[in-house]
């Protein structure tokens, strides 16, 4: 974002240690980012339509989403997401464990813009977020904020 | 007995054929030949009394040849009978007339027509002339009652001798009659009665055999009942426990998915946390500390390669696979694609006779295992240039693929070992990978309704033969 305006990011995930790792990774980046975190299914969908505690937060300019979550599942939150006409606009990332080709073409289907792997190692976890962080934020125009 | 060929001969063979006709045609023949003998002899006995030939007799007799030709060739007794029986009528009655009426021996002799007729023609014929006689005697007897046309004076010879020779021979012509018709009937009945005899005893041989029949019958019966029982019984038991088996592999590859996809979360936990410490921390370790991060965080990319191969092998038989038409050449090439680094980096020959450019397969899959079997073939080869040879026949049934290697071959106990999941012949530091490669195969050789085997010598090369049955279907 040329304007310096810090990127907003909403990261949907319940396992404490990838929110961990994933804010290491963000804090790596050069991009200046306010990355907030909904610790469930529920919570990220409170989250996206200011509900509750959540009443004066930012619509987020991208959004990671995990997929195994209980209650409410990352398939879920993305069904609702792509049927809600202000939110539907806002590119989601799926992340997951999941290597499984149902998986990835289930949250295609579902219009992820796209799906990334959890890996193994760390150090190409970081990677993995450089290289979102540099397609997202240099590369890609966001649509237009209202 | 010569006379009785003789007779045959003048019996129509319709007849001759049947035992009870014979007897009766041989007296129709016999009779005769004894009115033509007698007519014959009374002919000659006249001749001698008037000394004038006796036209009338003659010309009887030549009826009768004729009557025995017409018998000969017709074999009708209805029409033989009362043809003798009329023309004795004819000669006898008028002549009865002239010698006397009702005292007439010839009179007696019309006794003749009534017996020829019931011996031959039947029992009706015989009743019908007796009546003819019964009546020819009454008007004869209306004559008598009348003195003035009584024919009684017209009586030849009174002479009792040759009355008492008539009625003798009469006598003995009825007895004749009586004994043949006796004789007749017996023999029938008896003919009758063997052969009723014959079929009884032959009814009672069958009851017997039919008998034996049902028994048999009622005890296959009941064999075949147990047989069925038995087949039933064993029929669903093996029903269940295929069910049970087919539960249980479900099951099984279900915990197989479940426990690969919920095993790496914490995997990738460990295996990060212990990366993020090393980079955090690093002033703090010492060179040893690292080298335990180290083995800890390979040993988690080892794990965690290994369950995507479970994770892979068991979503071979969990998903519902689709057969497509599939050219093999183009599979191969894109496969060979993948593995275009390291076919440079060992300097491989590669040779690919045609492959089949229409084959029914599960197109991902069989690139599954040409991937594993062509980089097999890369892998376990130590020659300056490792040679791969990719062919294929058709056959009736399916398709024989084979890959040929000049690698280091496999020893005859270790061919069958290879199969098994996870099984790896080599430490990981000469060979790496995980052994999953060739159990995958084999998997879904068997999705597709093939076989797998090799042909090995330890340090010339391996062949892998495989085969894709032509009948695959959807299901």
């Amino acid at each position: 974002m040329s304007n310096g305006h810090p990127i907003e990011i909403l990261l949907i995930e319940d396992n404490e240690g990838d929110i961990i790792l994933t804010k290491k990774a963000f804090e790596r980046g050069k991009i200046m980012n306010n990355l907030s975190v909904a610790r469930d299914g529920k919570e990220g969908l409170d989250y996206l339509f200011k509900r509750g505690k959540f009443e004066n937060v930012s619509t987020p300019d991208l959004i990671l989403l995990d997929l195994n979550m209980p209650e409410v599942s990352g398939q879920e939150v993305l069904q609702q997401i792509k049927a809600t006409d202000e939110l539907k606009s806002i590119p989601v990332v799926v992340l997951t464990t999941s290597n499984s080709d149902e998986d990835i073409l289930r949250s295609y289907k579902l219009q992820a813009s796209c799906y990334i792997k959890k890996p193994v190692d760390f150090k190409q976890f970081g990677e993995v977020i450089q290289t979102l962080q540099n397609y997202w934020f240099t590369v890609v125009k966001f649509p237009p904020r209202n | 007995m010569n006379l009785n060929r003789w007779i045959d001969g003048l019996i129509p063979q319709n007849l001759l054929a049947q035992k009870e006709s014979i007897r009766k045609a041989r007296i129709v023949v016999f009779i005769h030949l004894f009115l033509i003998i007698m007519i014959g002899v009374l002919g000659i006995q006249s001749m001698f009394i008037t000394e004038v030939p006796d036209i009338p007799v003659f010309v009887l007799i030549f009826f009768f040849v004729g009557f025995l030709l017409f018998f000969k060739y017709k074999g009708s007794f209805l029409i033989s009978g009362n043809l003798i029986a009329l023309t004795v009528a004819a000669f006898l009655g008028p002549q009865s007339l002239t010698t006397g009426g009702l005292f007439s021996d010839d009179l007696l002799w019309l006794i003749l027509c009534p017996l020829i007729a019931f011996l031959i023609a039947g029992k009706r014929s015989g009743v019908l002339w007796g009546i003819f006689l019964l009546g020819f005697t009454a008007y004869l007897y209306s004559i008598e009652l009348d003195p003035s046309t009584s024919l009684k004076e017209q009586v030849l010879t009174d002479d009792p001798k040759y009355l008492f020779v008539s009625l003798f021979i009469l006598f003995f012509i009825m007895l004749s009659v009586i004994l043949i018709y006796e004789q007749e009937k017996n023999s029938f009945i008896h003919l009758l009665k063997e052969q009723s005899a014959r079929l009884l005893s032959q009814k009672n041989e069958i009851e017997q055999k039919n008998q034996d029949i049902d028994q048999a019958h009622q005890a296959l019966l009941e064999v075949n009942t147990n047989l069925e029982q038995r087949i039933n019984q064993r029929t669903s038991s093996l029903k269940k426990s295929n069910e049970k088996l087919l539960q249980s592999n479900q099951d099984l590859e279900q915990f197989a998915y479940v426990a690969s996809h919920d095993l790496k979360e914490p995997l990738r936990m460990v295996g990060n946390f212990v990366q993020l410490l090393e980079e955090e921390y690093t002033e703090k370790l010492d060179e040893e500390g690292r080298s335990y991060i180290e083995f800890a965080v390979n040993g988690v990319k080892r794990m965690s390669v290994l369950i995507d191969d479970l994770l892979q092998f068991s979503r071979i038989g969990r998903k519902d696979i689709t057969f497509k038409k599939v050219d093999v050449n183009l599979l191969v090439g894109e496969k060979l694609q993948n593995l275009q680094q390291v076919i440079k980096e060992k300097n491989v020959q590669i040779k690919i006779a045609p492959l089949p450019q229409a084959i029914i397969c599960e197109k991902s899959q069989l690139g599954v295992v040409f991937y594993n079997l062509i980089s097999n073939a890369i892998k376990f080869n130590d020659k300056k240039t490792p040679i791969i040879e990719v062919s294929c026949e058709e056959h009736e049934q399916d398709w024989h693929f084979s890959i040929k290697d000049n690698g280091i071959g496999i020893s005859e106990n270790n061919k069958e070992k290879i199969f098994e999941i996870f099984k790896r012949l080599h430490r990981k530091e000469d060979y790496e990978g995980t052994g999953i490669g060739l159990s995958l195969c084999r998997k879904i050789i068997l999705r597709h309704k093939g076989k797998i085997w090799l042909d090995s010598t330890l340090e010339k090369g391996t062949t892998f033969y495989f085969t894709i049955n032509k009948n695959l279907k959807n299901e």
